[in-house]
């Protein structure tokens, strides 16, 4: 695997940056569409994003390594990165759980049921565009407006985007855009990631776990349990957890976490922050634990997997982080 | 059958709706799935430690009765019934020390700090659903499942069923009971002279344990001090969230309704309960008491059997069941109104009326 060493950033800025090209594409030599160099567009992503060799966001260790590109304060250097690693955390700590990629799997929860989904063989731009869109320059991580075929455009914004290094620090309380602290061991200030995410991360995961974002079926499905074909009931999501009223089961919550949530008025931590998926699960991957009941019985799991389910805590530290008082 | 099937086949049948307290069929449907629950719940997998809580910012026990995104029930349970939820854990062998549904305390299943709270192998304090002891089926309970209007009630009509009465989470009342049933405006507290984290509960004194007794009504009424030790204060104020009529001792012009029974709308009259026995003046009928008994009383000030202690709902009551066997003029006739049938033994913890002997000494 070669490596590319960029002065500039190759998914945005080609004015400044007419080299970039070069990064990714042959024009004449190519190996794959789109005139990539290689074959497998995941190792292509990996020869920056791996190991330091080329971008601040090593992804396969979960660690920011600055230098790599001009933003270097969006991290905390050797951090872990917000949406974990794929092989490790922290460059340390081995993945318990991930999105697997170049694995042909079925989405949990995805359409027409838990099992019968259409395949999808994850690779790295599978949710991530490399090219900045030009029409939704705010779209968070550079991920698809259209992931997974859907046919209407998925918004994912966020608190950003910022044109330095400096400008995201007025969000506060050292708050960076790519690390975080260990959740399990260190639950931080909720002001820092709470000021990431913004509005549509539901829907958009939603492109391949689609029954995710809803509370309960239309009718009933077999999710691979032992249950068989029943109504199935889901946690929220895109919801306030502080002075809000269940509209399923009744319940008054007025809770508070540590954990990210989106924060649609981007004004700071407020009540009317939301939990997403994000709020529970890292996106790459995570070296959460789960033991003895967490990992739950093969009977009643049904297709799930065995393991952390890219939580953000060990057992279920998040759901005690909201749900303190119980 | 495969085990999963024989689960859910558990669980589905558990809560049967539609049945009405006063049909005597509620008995046979209820007896015939519980029984195929105790059956089919033995393919449930055995959880070494309570559930319940209090829980670690870091606790695995969350999908003991969650799941997240595959739930069954709004509150996001994987079973469409939450009494088959409980009793896939509080029946013989299961998950638990205590086996509400056959009345026994089967130590080495529960929480380990809480295996001595209970004799093992003996009667639990609160009786049994289904039999007592593991052998007698009981007589009368509290008919999880069925739906009915409870006796001294004021007509709000209930599908009794476990979480009616007990919250799965940790709360500061006795036996986890809710702090707000039959919709209570307002928390009531329950207090017990615990809770105990281990063992040195004996300091308590004796012999007591928390989650067992000898069998009352085989005449072993010896040991006081073993029950009284359990209660303290407000058990009778939370027994009326339901049985409203029942904590006072009615006589009043505003206290007189149709019970059903052959009397008509009338006043009516009722046993004293949050009551001292010891040298206490009954306000009704001015008569002077200096009673004894070794049934269990709330003790109050949590100094053992003193003559501060007083009778509550379950000094003559078992909350689950019994198997209290009424015979001769202890059966109910016709003038039982909308009590149970006359063999029903009301949850009562010994035959007949021997515990009214128990105080009384008549």
């Amino acid at each position: 695997m070669g490596s590319v060493a960029l002065a500039g950033n190759p998914h945005d800025d080609f004015a400044a940056n007419p080299d970039a090209c070069a990064a990714c594409h042959r024009v004449h030599t190519a190996t794959a569409g789109n005139l990539i160099k290689d074959p497998s567009g995941t190792a292509l992503c990996q020869t920056c994003h791996w190991s330091g060799v080329g971008a601040d966001t090593d992804v396969m260790n979960g660690k920011y390594v600055a230098g790599g590109e001009p933003d270097h304060q969006w991290g905390d250097p050797n951090m872990n990165l917000l949406g974990g690693g794929f092989n490790y955390i922290q460059n340390v700590s081995t993945t318990t759980s991930k999105h697997t990629m170049d694995t042909p799997l079925v989405p949990f929860g995805a359409e027409p049921n838990q099992s019968g989904g259409a395949t999808v063989t994850l690779k790295c731009v599978s949710c991530h565009t490399p090219h900045m869109d030009k029409g939704h320059l705010g779209q968070y991580r550079l991920l698809r407006v259209r992931p997974n075929g859907v046919t209407s455009d998925k918004i994912v914004t966020w608190n950003g985007p910022w044109a330095n290094e400096t400008e995201q620090t007025y969000q506060a309380n050292g708050y960076r855009a790519y690390t975080d602290r260990d959740f399990d061991s260190n639950v931080p200030d909720i002001q820092r990631y709470t000021n990431n995410y913004k509005a549509g991360q539901d829907q958009w995961c939603a492109a391949c776990h689609s029954r995710y974002t809803t509370r309960q079926d239309t009718g009933t499905y077999d999710a691979g349990d032992i249950f068989g074909n029943v109504m199935r009931y889901r946690h929220n999501t895109d919801s306030m957890i502080t002075g809000v009223i269940d509209p399923v089961n009744g319940l008054h919550y007025d809770l508070t976490t540590d954990l990210p949530l989106n924060r649609p008025s981007g004004l700071g931590s407020d009540i009317d922050n939301t939990m997403s998926c994000l709020t529970c699960h890292r996106v790459h991957g995570t070296d959460a634990v789960m033991s003895t009941q967490a990992a739950m019985d093969a009977l009643e799991r049904g297709q799930l997997p065995v393991g952390s389910t890219l939580l953000r805590r060990s057992q279920r530290g998040v759901c005690t982080n909201c749900h303190a008082n119980i | 059958m495969k085990a999963g099937a024989k689960y859910l086949a558990n669980i589905m049948k558990v809560e049967p709706e539609g049945m009405t307290l006063r049909f005597a069929f509620a008995y046979l449907a209820l007896a015939a799935a519980m029984a195929l629950a105790m059956v089919l719940f033995l393919s449930h997998p055995v959880y070494g430690y309570s559930p319940h809580g209090p829980f670690s910012s870091d606790t695995d026990k969350c999908t003991s009765c969650h799941r997240l995104h595959l739930a069954n029930t709004e509150k996001l349970l994987p079973v469409s019934s939450t009494t088959g939820l409980c009793v896939s854990c509080h029946s013989k062998g299961q998950g638990a020390d205590t086996a509400v549904m056959e009345g026994v305390y089967i130590e080495g299943l529960g929480p380990a700090a809480a295996h001595t709270w209970g004799a093992s192998g003996a009667l639990l304090l609160g009786g049994g659903f289904q039999y007592i002891d593991n052998t007698q089926a009981v007589t009368g309970s509290h008919q999880i499942g069925a739906t009915g209007t409870p006796y001294g009630g004021n007509g709000a009509v209930y599908t009794l069923g476990c979480q009616d009465c007990h919250t799965p989470h940790y709360n500061n009342n006795y036996r986890l009971l809710r702090q707000r049933p039959g919709g209570a405006a307002s928390d009531l507290a329950v207090a017990y002279n615990g809770p105990w984290t281990d063992a040195t509960q004996t300091v308590q004194g004796g012999t007591y344990k928390a989650y067992t007794i000898a069998d009352f009504s085989a005449g072993n009424l010896n040991s006081e001090q073993e029950y009284t030790r359990n209660y303290q204060a407000g058990l009778g104020e939370w027994c009326a969230q339901c049985h409203q009529k029942y904590m006072t001792r009615g006589w009043s012009s505003t206290d007189v309704y149709n019970a059903g029974d052959i009397y008509g709308s009338t006043a009516r009259y009722r046993h004293a309960v949050n009551k001292v026995i010891t040298g206490s003046t009954d306000e009704v009928n001015g008569a002077s008491y200096n009673l004894y008994t070794d049934l269990p009383l709330e003790d109050v000030t949590g100094n053992g059997r003193t003559a501060d202690d007083r009778l509550t709902c379950l000094t003559c009551h078992a909350a689950h069941g019994t198997a209290a066997k009424m015979e001769g003029s202890s059966v109910l006739g016709p003038d039982r109104g909308s009590l149970p049938t006359g063999a029903d033994g009301l949850s009562l913890r010994t035959d007949g009326r021997k515990l009214c002997g128990e105080c009384h000494n008549f």
